[in-house]
């Protein structure tokens, strides 16, 4: 993998999106879990701010955990499970998923698009 | 709506935005300063309902209202003018106004696009007002700074990751959209414009872009806040720039600060608030959130934490204004005040003038860097490839072509699309706003390419980075030439200029050094430009054409290259050097070698940047000698023939391939001897060591010279970039490894000679240095380091290993004849043996220097314990290897000694004092009050998790690459003294690169290790029947609980407490009799075997690898213990099944239960672990023993007990007073000055002198 931060990966991840279940148990090396447990944060004056939703956004999350295999905390999975249980709106994670459907925003985005790839 | 009667001038001869700038800043170099904390929430207490938004004036509005909080400006004024006050009055100076989101663009959202202006200028108004009236409550001055935030539209990136290029705003829609802002908000009377939680430094570009717009217009100009945010785990802003090339983007506006607010809480912040302290001139601003969001969206921090956390920013000198974002309110902001009213502001560091660009990542031209490679491929002019890729419309290609340049080494890509049938400003826009999406382009700074302005100007609204322009010139006079110098400033671009002016291009010395000086006076004189962003480029023209005229082309570049570098300071000199060949369009080998002779001579007269090929550069030494004499002659104009001389040598390579690009790598192996082993000292590099050494012995007369000259003038470039920071120690032992590879091969020869000489003549040390790990200790990472760090320094190093008996340190220091002696110790009884060393050696009458190092090891302790028993010779504490040598030298030279001395005496003789009169100052808790305090739990509801076994189970193997997956990095890097987490080390702006090259080598080691089963780690593990009794754990040997097997003793806190916490001890954790309660333990150990391999690298003269593996062992036996841990939970003691957390997330122990080691804070007893390794039987079943110390061996092992509790948690005992040392004494059967001497760091009291 390469060294820079935001390179995206030869070959993208897949994701799949589970709400409880069995595919919780203990993962291994080779697939990453996921958890949602936050809803994207607004600002008082409804506006959802870019800024701090970090903590509920699907995009996010999984650029973090490129950044954590570049940076060798963590060996590169094969897949990506994303339990989604407790989030607020499973779909919308979905749509965040699909290149194309919500808006990019920032450089962060791009990556997350080319790396990984939502197959269920 | 009148315009409010703001003058513009104060009645002296400042203008408006001078005054508030002079008085700011006066205030600033005062305090530091209070910015405002959140509105949202602020505004979200008052619950305000769909009709409080609308109000009379919006109350029939077609969309809802309700969460458009900048409509509050209009609906409903004094509730915000209300919150400004409270913030004012809790002790800010500065408070925003209420338009975060006030533009046409955001507004839209709601139908108000119309209202932009309006809500602006009320919103300056308003917090106009509120200022007043607290200036009015307690005469403080207030300032008001207009909100500018960032825009929910992207300028620098598409919206859309399927159609990269697109944009949904454009550079000039935003100026537009801030120039309403900005105008709306002067007009209302603010102090200050802020671009704040900025997302996209591309519109702040466009906003300081109109804000001067707007400046030039009125005639006054305001200072400018500039706030970035970081949101993610990359450190990167969301446009992916790091903090100081953001910084670098934006600093032509001339920021009043520069500074990051919003998404993190401040410990999350402070590495990139520390960066930028770091980089840049002017003010700093933070403010953060009060922690992360949480899952309902508010915020937990405490007004009491955040300021904490930002007390430590001023503390460390950080901050010159801090205030709080979203979840801060008027107490956070007071509490934040208060914290840092004592601390001085930060000092603006004098920032270097030098060129800094940036794309995603910075760029300075440092004196480190002899040449710029800009890359020209990129170039429709240039290259017939691109052009036919750039017309067919081939993006992608066309990008590729950028790739591979900076894959090549270009350091920043020229980009030139002037071509007569395309639309160049529609392409260059085209192109770089689909570059943007490719970071590995975007990392480096562009230059922007083209004979016309508007294709210039085109391609710097689509730039979020630090540009350079290329280029403009006094071609059309000067009023244009201003005019272009002008914007291409106000874009916050660097500039190329041409020497050109109306006559024409300067082609000779005179007129080249004439223009570039005319226009540097005035670019820097009149518009203001900085110098050190101007490039002259001085035309490089093509030689050996056949024109006479021509001749001297190169040599005119080149001596004006030198006069201008001369005589205009700070500049730069740049040139496209492919045109100097241009009579060899073809002949590849012949261009190469004359562009290497061309550069070579003009980098040394002062060209420092070009425009090159960067895949095509041959290298000056390696051009064949026939070829390389014929150009230089052509270039340099030495001979009348050249030309015909050159176009004869050519006709033999023409047809051939290009000149082969040799390795970079290798070029050094080209220079003599003594320069290849001092480059190979300096970098580490051990292969060609051994051959340059026996040359380099033939060479000089004696093989002494070897060490004496390049061995020992290597090692000095490594010590000078060692204590100076620009190397680190795994670089440092490296270079180590290489020295004693060269002096091993010489070491017959000078033996030999010796002989010979009858004797004498050996190497000259710079002192003799006898380094041991004390009698019962086993560890030794941290003086090998040292042993290494000195010897590089020219010492001469005696080590006598580890668990070294005191006489045998007597001993071999008097039969050494040494200069030095020094300790090391890692677990607390050592520290005994040190004050045991130090009294022999002052009984025997030693007079020489006696140095204290190690983990267990502190200056009070030493300054109270064992300096003073040796009053024949100094004793010196020293805190890690980077101090060693300080301390060695100035010990050793006979002018610094007697003051070093007295020095260390004087501070050692002030920390005993101090501790002697804290002693009796101390507030004592009795025995019997901290049990009353003991932590209690509801044991009848309590009921135990049963361990699948009780007694012992052994784990005679365990897989290597299974125990490799929990190993915790961080202690890893500490070992080697480089500071900071795994794995932000990684990226660390000055460790960094060793600290990567470190891991290379490690995970190279490590792989090796696994591959080829170096080690072979063992583990036992044990359970037992255990209950609570009193401060004690009582084991008992079967169910019945009848018959006792064993008791683990504990301690207990009673240093007196806040609030009410209780006096911990580790039996609290476990169920008093009457509950059937369990306790485990366990012994790991990476195995002998590290002994026996590091052994096998000293013998091969390789310290590096012999440290490495000795710190990977130690990292194994940590990762075993977690491994073995997690087991304990999920399997053998099973409470703990449904875990899930990835090995990584263990480091953060988010899991039930504790495993403390008995020598550690929670049971500092070391003594205790013979209970526990009898119960085990650990020597007999896996081969751990204990040392007279009670250290274990093998060295990298790790015991502990297990508690399953789900409220256990670690705690140190801290201090213990007499009363529980007597009661403890007498529980474990142990006399109790035995038990003070085990006890001694953690007592609270001075024990009755006894002797030993």
């Amino acid at each position: 993998m390469s060294s820079a931060p935001f390179a995206a990966l030869k070959q993208p991840i897949p994701v799949r999106i589970v709400e409880g279940g069995a595919a919780l148990t203990s993962p291994s090396d080779e697939v990453a879990l996921i958890r949602i447990d936050r809803s994207p944060h607004d600002h008082a004056d409804g506006h959802a701010c870019v800024a701090c939703d970090s903590r509920g956004n699907i995009r996010v999350l999984l650029f973090e955990l490129l950044e954590r295999v570049r940076r060798g905390g963590m060996p590169m999975p094969r897949e990506v499970v994303v339990d989604a249980t407790l989030a607020a709106d499973p779909a919308a994670l979905r749509e965040a998923l699909v290149p194309g459907r919500l808006p990019a925003q920032g450089l962060r985005d791009f990556t997350v698009a080319r790396s990984f790839r939502l197959v269920s | 709506m009148s315009v409010p009667q703001v003058s513009e001038s104060n009645g002296n001869s400042l203008s408006r935005g001078e005054e508030v700038r002079k008085s700011l800043l006066k205030a600033a170099s005062e305090r530091i300063l209070i910015f405002d904390g959140a509105y949202g929430t602020m505004v979200q207490r008052l619950k305000l309902g769909e009709a409080d938004y609308r109000g009379e004036r919006f109350k029939d509005w077609h969309i809802d209202v309700r969460g458009n909080n900048d409509l509050l400006n209009l609906t409903l004024p004094d509730a915000i003018r209300d919150i400004h006050v409270q913030y004012y009055l809790a002790g800010a100076d500065i408070c925003e106004t209420n338009t975060f989101s006030s533009t046409a663009i955001v507004m839209a959202d709601y139908g108000m696009q119309a209202l932009a202006y309006e809500l602006n200028y009320e919103g300056a108004r308003i917090a106009r007002e509120a200022a007043a009236i607290a200036e009015t409550k307690d005469g403080r001055r207030r300032y008001v700074a207009g909100s500018l935030g960032p825009l929910n539209k992207t300028a620098s990136m598409s919206t859309d990751v399927n159609s990269p290029g697109h944009r949904s705003v454009t550079f000039d829609d935003i100026v537009e959209t801030y120039a309403e802002q900005i105008n709306g908000l002067i007009d209302g009377g603010t102090d200050l414009l802020l671009f704040e939680t900025i997302t996209d430094t591309l519109n702040t570009k466009a906003g300081i872009f109109a804000a001067h717009r707007i400046f030039e217009e009125r005639g006054f100009e305001l200072p400018v806040m500039i706030s970035g945010t970081i949101t993610d785990l990359s450190g990167r802003t969301l446009s992916g720039q790091t903090p100081t090339a953001f910084w670098y983007s934006v600093r032509h506006a001339n920021p009043f600060t520069i500074g990051l607010n919003c998404a993190l809480g401040a410990n999350a912040m402070r590495a990139h608030i520390a960066e930028l302290s770091d980089v840049a001139d002017t003010l700093i601003c933070a403010y953060p959130n009060a922690g992360l969001p949480n899952e309902f969206g508010g915020y937990d921090e405490t007004p009491e934490m955040m300021a904490r956390q930002l007390e430590g920013f001023a503390r460390d000198g950080f901050l010159n204004i801090v205030g709080g974002c979203c979840g801060s309110t008027p107490d956070h902001i007071h509490a934040i005040a208060e914290a840092v009213t004592k601390y001085k502001p930060r000092q603006v560091p004098e920032i270097e003038r030098r060129l800094r660009l940036s794309g995603l990542e910075p760029f300075t031209l440092t004196d480190e860097i002899p040449f710029v490679n800009i890359g020209e491929r990129t170039n429709v002019t240039g290259s017939a490839r691109f052009r036919k890729l750039i017309t067919a419309g081939d993006y992608t290609a066309a990008l590729d072509v950028a790739r591979d340049q900076v894959q090549n080494g270009a350091q920043i890509i020229d980009i030139n699309m002037d071509e007569g049938l395309i639309d160049s400003a529609a392409v260059m826009r085209d192109f770089l706003n689909l570059l943007a999406a490719e970071p590995d382009i975007a990392r480096v700074p562009l230059m922007i390419d083209s004979s016309k302005f508007e294709v210039i100007e085109a391609g710097l609204k689509c730039v979020q980075g630090k540009a350079l322009v290329n280029s403009i010139s006094l071609k059309e006079g000067e009023e244009k030439f201003i005019a272009a110098a002008t914007l291409v400033r106000r874009y916050g671009a660097a500039v190329v200029v041409m020497a050109f002016d109306e006559q024409g291009q300067a082609d000779s010395f005179e007129r080249k050094v004439s223009i570039c000086t005319r226009a540097y006076r005035i670019l820097v004189d009149q518009v203001g430009f900085p110098p050190e962003d101007i490039i002259f480029d001085p035309n490089i023209f093509a030689v050996a054409t056949g024109i006479e005229e021509h001749a001297g082309y190169g040599v005119a570049f080149i001596e004006a290259t030198k006069k201008i570098r001369e005589d205009l300071p700070y500049v730069h000199i740049s040139g496209g050097v492919s045109n100097l060949s241009f009579s060899f369009r073809g002949n590849e080998p012949v261009r190469e070698a004359m562009h290497a002779v061309f550069l070579y001579h003009a980098i040394s007269a002062g060209m420092d940047m070009g425009i090159v090929n960067a895949g095509q550069l041959a290298v000056y030494e390696s051009i064949d000698k026939d070829l390389r004499e014929t150009c230089e002659d052509v270039i340099l104009n030495r001979r009348a023939d050249s030309t015909e001389r050159l176009l004869d040598l050519a006709e033999r390579y023409k047809g051939q391939a290009g000149a082969e690009q040799k390795a970079k790598d290798l070029t050094w192996r080209e220079r003599p001897v003594e320069d290849r082993i001092s480059h190979a000292l300096v970098n580490g590099i051990t292969e060609y060591i051994e051959a340059d050494t026996e040359e380099a012995r033939q060479k000089l007369p004696r093989p002494l010279d070897v060490i004496e000259g390049p061995l020992m003038s290597g090692m000095s470039v490594v010590g000078d970039l060692f204590g100076s920071g620009k190397m680190f120690l795994p670089q440092v032992v490296k270079s180590a490894r290489v020295m004693k590879q060269a002096v091993a091969h010489l070491l017959p020869y000078m033996e030999a000679e010796k002989i010979a000489n009858g004797g004498v003549g050996g190497r000259q040390s710079a002192g003799k240095v006898l380094m041991a790990t004390v009698k019962g200790d086993v560890h030794d990472i941290g003086k090998n380091i040292v042993g290494v760090v000195l010897s590089c320094n020219n010492y001469e190093i005696i080590d006598l290993g580890v668990m070294v008996p005191t006489q045998k340190i007597l001993d071999t220091a008097i039969k050494e004849k040494v200069d030095i002696i020094g300790l090391s110790g890692l677990i607390t009884p050592s520290l005994d043996e040190m004050v045991h060393v130090a009294s022999e050696l002052e009984r025997e009458g030693f007079s020489i220097p006696l140095l204290i190092g190690g983990a267990t090891t502190s200056r009070v302790h030493t300054a109270v314990k064992i300096a003073p028993q040796y009053h024949g010779g100094p004793t010196v504490h020293v805190h890690d290897a980077s101090r060693a040598v300080g301390v060695v030298s100035s010990l050793l030279s006979i002018e610094q000694r007697p003051a070093y001395i007295a020095d260390v005496r004087a501070e050692y003789e002030r920390l005993a004092e101090k501790h002697k009169q804290s002693e009796a100052d101390k507030q004592r808790t009795s025995l019997a009050a901290a049990r009353a305090n003991r932590y209690k739990h509801d044991w009848s509801a309590y009921q135990p998790p049963k361990p699948a076994f009780t007694g012992t189970r052994v784990f005679e193997s365990y897989d290597l690459a299974e125990i490799a997956r929990y190993i915790d990095w961080t202690p890893f890097f500490q070992a080697w003294e480089l500071k900071g987490r795994y794995p932000a080390i990684l990226e660390d702006k000055d460790q960094g690169p060793a600290a990567r090259q470190l891991w290379e080598d490690a995970q190279k080691l490590l792989r090796e290790v696994i591959q080829k089963n170096w080690f072979r780690p063992k583990a036992i593990i044990g359970f037992w029947h255990a209950n609570q009794v009193g401060d004690d754990i009582r084991l008992f040997t079967d169910a019945d609980r009848k018959e006792q097997l064993a008791t683990f003793f504990t301690l207990r806190q009673q240093l007196a407490k806040s609030g009410n916490k209780p006096h911990m001890a580790l039996s609290d954790f476990v169920a008093p009799e009457g509950t059937e309660d369990y306790i485990g333990g366990f012994v790991v150990t990476a195995g002998l075997e590290e002994n026996i391999i590091a052994e096998r690298f000293e013998k091969q003269n390789d310290d590096y690898s012999s440290i490495l593996v000795k710190a990977l062992a130690d990292r194994f036996a940590e990762a075993f213990a977690e491994l073995m841990h997690e087991r304990v939970r999920k399997e053998f003691w099973g409470y703990g099944a449904a875990e899930t957390f990835a090995p990584h997330e263990l480091t953060g122990e988010p899991y039930q239960g504790i495993r403390p080691a008995p020598g550690y804070p929670a049971q500092p007893d070391h003594t205790e672990k013979t209970t526990l390794f009898h119960l085990l039987n650990a020597k007999q079943r896996i081969g751990v023993s204990l040392t007279e110390s009670y250290a274990m061996w093998p060295g990298s092992s790790v015991s502990g007990l297990y508690f399953s509790h789900p409220e256990s948690f670690y705690f140190g005992v801290a201090k213990v007073e007499r009363d529980q040392v007597e009661d403890y004494a007498s529980r474990k059967g142990m006399a109790i000055r035995e038990v003070e001497r085990w006890l001694g760091p953690i007592l609270n009291y001075t024990p009755k002198a006894g002797g030993d």
